[in-house]
């Protein structure tokens, strides 16, 4: 399997000529910063 | 004082119990005494639960399915635990938190003795069978002594496994012997937990309230000792991309089931669903990410998680190149078989670490006799 880097900040995951995943990197980066939160009091 | 009535339910002629909620089965099973001594005539069988490791739900949008996953505290990135929390341990850490490589610590002043924690591993070995769960991460090959204890907030226990310095003795014997004991008492914690696990522990105890989700109640983490110079040396550092056209590889053995994984729960609500023969483990994983220099024209190699398969591994590879110089990053995964795209995306690959098979064969099984002592 081969992948390659891109210059846009894209995220993509792809099966023949479907896109399975194809989303910003900014968004993913923030959904999956944000799944542990630390506790505020 | 007002009389107060209201309808709350319906004699039923077919023999039935049900208790419905907001128009749904809760409970449905044939009509039958206190104790079940009368019998009734059996009604239509319920649904039965896909067997274990039976095949997953398809997935119909892998792009929402992704963003849940990686939203999971199973996935997330665990950044926020060691910014949000002491990770410094009297000024000895020779490698602090947030490194890709487990934290190491040096307890002894001036001595080249470093302890290395590792708070990651794939729970869900453990969860489907703990003592090939363990085997899977690796304990064996060390064939410590082992000891487990049930701890931790209500109501769910916390199975937290600690490894001690081998002996002579421990060294020589069996993972069965050596660790039996405590694996049997993980075992039985294990027994008493619902739901999904946790791969990360913290000595902070009001950590557990705060994930999203409110499940994270348990943990398994491991330790291993050694020299503080073997340790920098033996674990590399994984490489981001770094320049836009770079190719990406991917190595390593493929299977066409999904196995233990994130997906499998997601899909099915069960914590795991595997058979021992599914069990896999990642050549790096948690404990040891590595990613070597691949031709002239490659920037890094793909090596899969031990959670999340190819593609949180290839996400966050992504996020690595992201943050350092705003690159992005396409995966194919048309070339990797015949396969469901949920196994080619979310399998983990089969690499039984060394002295695996041994503990499996040499672990030893729950039984009701007691076990005559050979020690004189």
């Amino acid at each position: 399997m081969i992948g390659r880097t891109l210059p846009e900040p894209r995220f993509r995951l792809l099966d023949g000529g479907l896109a399975l995943v194809d989303a910003d990197l900014a968004d993913l980066a923030a959904i999956q910063g944000g799944a542990i939160r630390a506790y505020v009091e | 004082m007002r009389a107060r009535a209201a309808v709350i339910g319906r004699v039923r002629d077919d023999a039935r119990y049900r208790i419905l909620k907001s128009g749904q089965t809760g409970l449905r099973r044939p009509g039958r005494g206190h104790h079940g001594r009368d019998r009734a005539p059996p009604g239509p069988a319920a649904p039965r639960r896909p067997a274990r490791g039976g095949a997953s739900p398809p997935v119909r949008d892998h792009e929402a399915l992704f963003r849940r996953l990686i939203g999971s505290p199973n996935l997330g990135s665990r950044e926020p635990i060691w910014r949000y929390y002491d990770t410094e341990v009297q000024g000895r850490m020779v490698i602090r938190a947030g490194r890709p490589t487990p934290p190491v610590m040096a307890p002894l002043a001036g001595s080249p003795l470093g302890c290395a924690l590792s708070v990651g591993g794939n729970p869900w070995y453990v969860a489907a069978d703990p003592v090939l769960g363990l085997g899977a991460l690796g304990v064996p090959k060390r064939s410590g002594t082992w000891s487990a204890s049930a701890r931790g907030p209500q109501p769910s226990p916390t199975a937290s496994i600690s490894e001690t310095p081998r002996t002579r003795k421990s060294s020589t014997s069996s993972f069965g012997r050596s660790a039996g004991s405590g694996t049997r008492r993980a075992l039985s914690a294990r027994r008493a937990l619902e739901g999904p696990p946790i791969p990360f522990v913290s000595g902070n105890v009001s950590f557990y309230n705060e994930s999203s989700t409110g499940r994270a109640d348990r943990a398994l983490s491991r330790s291993s000792r050694g020299s503080v110079s073997s340790t920098t040396t033996r674990w590399r550092q994984p490489r981001a991309i770094k320049r836009a056209g770079s190719v990406i590889v991917l190595t390593g053995p493929r299977e066409s089931r999904l196995g233990a994984s994130q997906l499998r729960h997601a899909l099915t609500g069960r914590p795991a669903a595997i058979s021992r023969r599914s069990i896999s483990i990642a050549s790096g994983g948690a404990s040891t990410p590595c990613s070597r220099r691949f031709g002239e024209d490659s920037s890094s190699r793909v090596t899969t998680s031990l959670e999340g398969g190819l593609a949180v591994a290839a996400l966050e590879m992504a996020l690595g190149g992201f943050a350092s110089q705003g690159l992005g990053l396409q995966i194919p995964i048309s070339g990797l078989g015949e396969s469901a795209p949920e196994v080619r995306l979310y399998w983990n690959p089969r690499v039984p670490p060394r002295g695996f098979q041994r503990a499996a064969h040499a672990a030893p099984r729950p039984s009701s006799g007691r076990r005559r002592s050979t020690r004189r």
